[in-house]
This record gives C-alpha cells, structure tokens and sequence, in this order.
C-alpha cells in the first residue's frame, strides 16, 4: 500500500510540472468548450445539452492522449526499466498511475463543469439582459443528478483510462501515441456520438457507433445533466458498456504491459491479449443491438430552447439526450414539455 | 557460501546470441568485475541476474535465493545502477530517493543517502538539471536504498569526466570496505585492474577467462610491450626477424610490438635503425597489461 501511495503522490507531484500534460487535461478540452460556446450560444440553457460530448471529450484528451504519452515517453527514458528493479508488482504501478490520471481527469471535468456554468451564465446575462438573481438558476447548465454524474465520470474515466493503457502498450514511441490516439478519438467524434449528435448521423453510423465506446460516454454523462441518471434501469446498460470497456483495457494493458523501449511491439508475443480489448467494444456493439435503441431518430431536443418540442421518441438509452425533468425548470420548457410523450424503444 | 552462483546462462535475442552459457560465481564482500567489449554480453547478463530479463535457460541464485522463481524476494536484496540514467526530469533527488524507498521493506532515509552521496545542496533541483556526475551519484544513491547486501553497477563510469570517475571509485571501494559485495561491468582495463578483486573477461557472450587481475596478468606469457616513435616511417617487415616479436602494428612513424625477451628484442631493434639512419624519437616498454591479456585471449583489441 505504501508503494501504490507514494507512487501515487509522486505521480501527481510530477504531473502538476509536467506541461504536456497539463496542456492535455486541462487546455485540450477548454477549446472544444470554446467551440461548443460558440456553436450553442443561443441554446435556451447553453451547453446544458452538450455537456455529455464536453465531458466525454475531457475524458478523452485526458485518457487516450495524456496517459499513454506520459507513460510511453516515460518508457523510452526508461523510467519503467528503473521501476521493473524495484520489488513491486506491476500492477501497483499501473494501479497508481491511473488513478492519478483519474484524479486529474476529475479535476479537469470539474474545471470544465465550472467553467460551462460561468460561460453560461456569461451569455445568459448578456443575451437576455436579465438580472443574475432572478435568472441564474435557470439558466445555466447544472446536472439534475450530480452524484449520478460522478459515478458516471468515474466509469467513462475507467473505460477511457483502460483505452489508454491498450495505447500505451501498441505504441512503441510518443508520436505512435499521438497516431493511434487519433485513430481512436476523431472515430469517436465524428461517427461515435461525441463530437457530432448521434441524430445527425446516418442509420448506418448510428449501428456502428454502437460498438464504440464515445457514446455510452456521451449519454451516461448527458442523463445525469437532463434525463433521468445513470443509475436509472433504461440507463443502466451505458455503465455496464463503460465498465466491460474498461475491465478489458485493463486486462490487456496489464498483460501486455512493456517496462523497456526496446521491446517493440511487433518483436514481442502475447499479442493476442489485444483480442480481448475488442471483443469487449464487439460485445457491447451486439449487446446494444439485441437491446434496441440504436437508432437516434429524433433531432434532439430541447437544445434549441424553450420553443422547441420534442418530435420524435428516441430509444431509452437515448434518454439522456432528452430534456426530462431539467427541461422542465424553466417555466418557458414545462409549457414546451407539456403532452411530451414517454420515451419508447424505435425500431 | 558465494553470493551469486549463475550456471550456463544463455540468452539469444533473436538469431544472435547474447549470452553463450556463462558460468560464475561472486564471493562475499568482494568487487567482482565483468570486462568486455560492447556488445560481448556484459549488460546482458548482468540483466538476467537483476531480473530485467528473463534468461532462455541456466541457473541464478543470488544471496541463496533462486533468482528465477523469486525475483521479487532477490530485488529486495539487491541495489543497481543501469547504464543508462533514467528517471523524470522533473522529479528532485530527494522524491526520487523517497519513492524508491517506499518500494522496499527496510529504506534508508533520504537525507541520510542525499549526505553519504554529497547531494544535500541539490537534493530540491529537478533531475534535468543535474550534471552527470551529480545524475550518477543519485543512480548508485538509489541503489542504496534498500541497505542492499549485493550491488550491481553497469558500466557507471562511462561518459564521466576525470574527477567525477575518481570520486565514483573511491565510493566503490567504500562499498567493499562496508562489506558489500559489488558486481561491476566495464570495458575500461585499468578501472577492472584498479577496482576488482576478481574478473571474467567475456567475449561473444562466453567468459574466456576469470581470475584476480594479477593472475589473469601474470598468464599472459610474460609479454612485455615495446613502442615508440621514429623519425621516419618504418618498414613493418623489420619487427617481424626481432627475438620473440609478436603483434607487431606500424602507423605511419609510431610502432609497436609485444615481446618475452624485450630487452634483448629493443638492442636489436635500436642496431637495425642505426643501420637504416632512422632516429629513434620515443621509446617505452612495459609489462604486461589486461589489455594485453584480452587481445591474447581474444586474438583482438578492446573495441569500445
């Protein structure tokens, strides 16, 4: 225990004077915040329904790109080879590492809550001229279920965090980091449900997106801001996609873990671990399909502000991207929402 | 009872062959030295011992611990110091000493390894700003701080100026006189014959030779080394009719030749340049070195 802590605490420590990292979990995601600001700005409550993609996407830089550099190009300096002479097993050190990474990934996601609420608040005020005290509640973007939200950062942190820890052992340097995160994150935003509305997508997308990790992530986060939380049944399955992703990131990256830059990873054996990593992201595709609700036929609503109404019914994983209850806040949204029908499953 | 035992250790990476079934054992308290050229299997094995490397067959037991069921219980015993010097920039000597203690049963504390390894004054700076010798220092400080009963060191004095190479022998023989028993890899001749209490020359992955520097000088035949210079440039084929020359070399002025009866092989020498009008500029003869009995064990020169 000892060594996990003081592994632990130096790992903090040295991340915090690491700029490269720093850069990752913190700047990384602000800009897409940014963007997000502006794309959504005449939102009735802005961002408040984008706040899965922002979170997710923090999650992503954090996981995918910032754990994995840091460990690879620790690996080539040969930090790891130094730890590998200690007697300590190799699983108190990757444990360590991250759950460093989840702490700044939560401090991070807690910056980017923070800093969504103030730009909120911001355009709010300025757009509507209307005094903070009368207002503020209802216009910026709080989660409906904040403890819901946590427990659902921890699980797309964990499923992200095992993503990174499969990187950290494909990729021999810190640029093969950087190609395979993008093989991994630009998927993930442009057909996976994080960066572009699931809605907006083809029917055919919309089934692949099923096997990728980014939109269980979007909706677990996103229920817990506007629909009814994760830990409500038709939510559920979200967690359950986020932790098999996970385990299974673990398991392989633990397996295959590299101490030394000089064991490449196409001289090395035990390659087949990589298998499980993505019969996990196959499994969870197949489990999505048999459940039902892949197809996110409905623009999303609520987005567009108190005028717009909910057309069509999304599946009830979807639910997240519905207003439910924290679009009722508004006295403008509870007359919108008023005869909203219940969420069924389509076809 | 011998420290470290290793019974026909081979490792291959590849087609290549690492380490060719090597065979030693290291005594207590002793500085037990592996010399090699690069790439002879040095570092290789000195890895397989300290567990960074799992042998393809042969036997290790260090401190009567087999090495190759229970590397965890071994590396609690030992310390090392890789050639290569590898921790975060930003991390200070004493986090660094502080976190790798905490990876041991019973660590010695940091301020007391920061002063044995004169490291007070830059115990807070960032490892990247450290100089070598000072980076070098904090490498075998971490090896310390477990108490270790065995120490391993590979190559540490390599790209070391002059005083920090001094200062890092002098702390080796403190080892030995604290009664830790020392394994050393270097390719430097006069670092083995000034530091080790016994040596195995390996080359091409096997141990040629083994013994205590004296011994291992004293079997090379009693060839004595003669060189120098002239003034003019000699032909090669006059070194070849003097009594006992061997391994004669001629570059352009400077000559050199090895020889068991040197005094009378430099008279004849010294007549035949008279005879061609060539002045002799610089004369040296000397004993038998380890370099000597490398390239008479190995029919070549220390590469580096």
């Amino acid at each position: 225990m000892s060594s996990f802590l003081h592994h632990l605490g130096s790992t903090l420590r040295l991340y915090t004077r690491n700029k490269m990292a720093l850069f990752y979990s913190y700047l990384f995601p602000v800009i897409f915040l940014v963007a997000w600001v502006a794309y959504y700005r005449y939102d009735r409550i802005p961002l408040l329904y984008h706040m899965g993609e922002l979170l997710t996407i923090a999650v992503l830089g954090g996981a995918c790109f910032g754990l994995p550099t840091s460990m690879v190009s620790e690996r080539e300096r040969g930090v790891w080879r130094r730890y590998r002479l200690a007697p300590v097993p190799t699983g108190t050190l990757v444990a360590s590492t991250s759950v460093a990474r989840y702490f700044s990934l939560l401090t991070a996601g807690l910056g980017q809550v923070i800093l969504a609420i103030a730009m909120a608040a911001l355009i709010f005020w300025q757009r509507d001229n209307l005094p903070a005290s009368a207002t503020l509640g209802n216009s910026i973007p709080i989660p409906e279920h904040p403890f819901q939200l946590i427990i659902a950062f921890t699980f797309v942190s964990f499923a992200f965090i095992g993503l990174g820890l499969v990187i950290a052992v494909l990729a021999d340097n810190v640029p093969a980091v950087q190609a395979l995160g993008q093989c991994i994150f630009l998927p993930m935003l442009i057909i996976g449900g994080v960066g572009v509305r699931l809605s907006a997508l083809g029917p055919t997308i919309q089934h692949i997106s099923a096997f990728l990790p980014g939109r269980y992530a979007v909706e677990a986060i996103q229920t817990c801001y506007t629909g009814a939380g994760v830990l409500a049944a038709e939510n559920r399955f979200n967690l359950l996609a986020l932790f098999l992703i996970g385990v299974a990131g673990c398991i392989t990256g633990s397996k295959m873990f590299r101490w030394d830059a000089q064991q490449k990873f196409f001289q090395r054996g035990g390659k087949s671990w990589i298998a499980i990593a993505l019969v996990a992201w196959l499994a969870v595709g197949v489990m999505k399909e048999r459940q039902g609700g892949v197809l996110v036929t409905t623009p999303e609503v609520g987005e567009q502000g108190a005028e717009t109404t909910p057309a069509a019914t999304p599946g009830p994983s979807s639910g997240a991207l519905l207003p439910g209850a924290r679009g009722a806040r508004g006295p403008g949204n509870l007359d919108a929402l008023k005869g909203t029908p219940p969420p069924s499953p389509s076809p | 009872m011998p420290k470290v035992v290793v019974r026909d250790l081979k490792k291959r990476y590849g087609n290549t062959e690492a380490v060719r079934g090597v065979s030693f054992e290291i005594r207590e308290g002793e500085i037990f030295g592996l010399l090699g050229p690069n790439g002879a299997g040095k570092t290789t094995t000195l890895e397989c011992l300290i567990g960074l490397r799992e042998p393809d067959s042969g036997q290790i037991e260090v401190c009567g611990i087999d090495a190759l069921k229970n590397p965890r219980e071994v590396k609690q015993r030992i310390g090392a110091a890789l050639q290569t010097i590898s921790l975060q920039d930003k991390i200070t000597a004493r986090e660094a000493l502080a976190l790798f203690g905490s990876f041991y049963r019973l660590p010695i504390a940091p301020e007391k390894l920061l002063e044995r390894f004169s490291l007070q004054e830059k115990s807070d700076q960032h490892f990247d700003t450290l100089s070598g010798g000072q980076k070098q220092r904090l490498a075998i400080a971490l090896a310390f701080v477990n108490n270790p009963e065995l120490i391993f060191l590979d190559e540490p004095t390599t790209g070391l100026d002059p005083q920090s190479r001094r200062e890092l022998h002098q702390e080796i023989a403190k080892m030995k006189r604290e009664g830790h028993t020392v394994l050393i890899t270097t390719h430097y001749m006069e670092e083995a014959e000034q530091l080790c209490d016994r040596l195995a020359v390996v080359d091409h992955g096997q141990i040629i030779a083994t013994g205590t520097p004296r011994e291992l000088i004293g079997r090379s035949a009693g060839l004595q080394t003669v060189s120098g210079t002239t003034s003019s440039p000699v032909d090669p084929s006059l070194f070849a009719g003097l009594p006992g020359a061997q391994d004669a070399h001629c570059d352009d002025t400077a000559f050199r030749f090895r020889s068991a009866s040197a005094n009378e092989a430099v008279g004849q020498l010294l007549r035949l340049l008279r005879e061609k009008n060539i002045e002799l500029a610089e004369l040296h003869l000397r004993k038998a070195s380890l370099e000597d009995v490398f390239i008479e064990l190995t029919g070549s020169r220390l590469r580096d």
